[in-house]
């Protein structure tokens, strides 16, 4: 018997500039999250940022991820571990810039607790035409109760809030 | 009506019960193949693209390993594919034509870290007309090791053929997958 499903469970929209948004107390009746981010970075100094997530608070080293970005420049890939898992390439007010970016990540089985959480995710950033691939895996079978959602020049300590009008959504797929 | 993968990307506007999930199998043991039948007759009334979800780990000893795709069970030279594919050096493409199937995502396999598995959201666009081949695109990807086989994969596959889809397969490049390996379809509806 089909179920409808991809139900949307928060949606937020910032009216101020938030150097963090957190969903918490995320239901565990589904089995894969969507995370939605349109907005753009407030960080002046390059055209691109990303946005990364950090899962039940854990801030410790069990990230990793592998990408792929194309833009002005060419093409590159890159895998690394990480404090946080990447999600996607994402737009900054360089250049005055004002376009807003997308990124949209899969967070796959989050709620089981047999298996790391495995990512999928695209981005898009305005500023350097950059467009990107991503897919991170949190090495921990825990299930996902909680999404904190940065920047990750606000992560490296510069001054990149998420700007005012940025929406973020998320989504419950059942399985 | 918003295609599947911009439906996601749109952010919302999604009418309640305009994609419903049809068919989840979670492996309790190992498989060497996931076959989803009857997709025409059940589904093709209501539904004008499907979506698969994939969350997978092969038996296979390497630390990665592609995701064959089949349809109808046809196992002849039926199908092409491409794909745009990165490993954390470098971008690369590859493409294939009159294949036996079409190479579609990646999975985790024996020798990735445990507990890790790859993962794939697979659309098929059109599946039950009748007046045009069949095409499927990828995004998947699979984090194996802290040392490496890692791998991210946006592909495109045909199945040169006008049938409407009956069923589809999902196999491993060699051995099985195995137990909490899990296969999800969904239906995007052309309307209310």
């Amino acid at each position: 018997m089909p179920t409808p499903t991809y139900i949307p469970l928060q949606t937020i929209t910032l009216g101020s500039a938030a150097s963090s948004v957190t969903f918490a107390s995320i239901p565990q009746t589904y089995r894969d999250l969507v995370l939605v981010v349109i907005g753009r970075s407030s960080y002046t100094i390059n055209g691109d940022d990303n946005i990364e997530v950090r899962f039940n608070s854990d801030s410790g080293s069990n990230y990793s991820r592998v990408l792929a970005l194309g833009n002005t420049n060419g093409t590159d890939s890159n895998a690394a571990g990480s404090t946080r898992a990447e999600f996607g390439v994402f737009p900054t007010s360089a250049s005055s810039n004002t376009s807003f970016g997308q990124v949209i990540g899969n967070i796959m089985d989050y709620s089981a607790t047999d298996k790391h959480k495995t990512i999928l995710a695209r981005g898009n950033s305005v500023p350097n035409s950059s467009v990107n691939m991503n897919a991170a895996r949190w090495a921990s079978t825990l299930a996902i109760t909680s999404i904190e959602v940065q920047t990750a020049r606000n992560l490296q300590g510069a001054s990149a809030d998420l700007v005012v009008g940025t929406t973020l959504s998320l989504y419950g797929i059942e399985a | 009506m918003i295609p599947l993968g911009i439906l996601a990307a749109a952010g919302g506007a999604v009418a309640a019960g305009s994609y419903d999930l049809l068919a989840t199998e979670i492996l309790t043991s190992s498989e060497s193949s996931i076959e989803f039948t009857s997709l025409n007759s059940t589904y093709g009334a209501d539904y004008q693209h499907l979506q698969i979800r994939t969350v997978t780990r092969d038996t296979r000893s390497d630390t990665g390993s592609n995701i064959l795709f089949r349809v109808n069970g046809v196992t002849t030279s039926s199908y092409a594919h491409h794909r745009l594919y990165a490993d954390g050096s470098t971008v690369n493409s590859y493409s294939g034509v009159s294949t036996t199937s079409i190479i579609n995502g990646v999975t985790a396999s024996a020798n990735s870290t445990a507990n890790s598995f790859g993962v794939s959201v697979i659309d098929i666009l059109d599946p039950f007309t009748t007046d045009k081949n069949t095409t499927v695109r990828t995004l998947s990807g699979t984090m194996a090791n802290a040392t490496g086989g890692n791998l991210l994969v946006l592909g495109s596959g045909l199945f040169n053929s006008t049938a409407s889809i009956t069923s589809f397969s999902i196999l491993p490049t060699s051995g099985s997958f195995v137990t909490g390996s899990r296969f999800s379809l969904y239906g995007l509806k052309a309307s209310a």
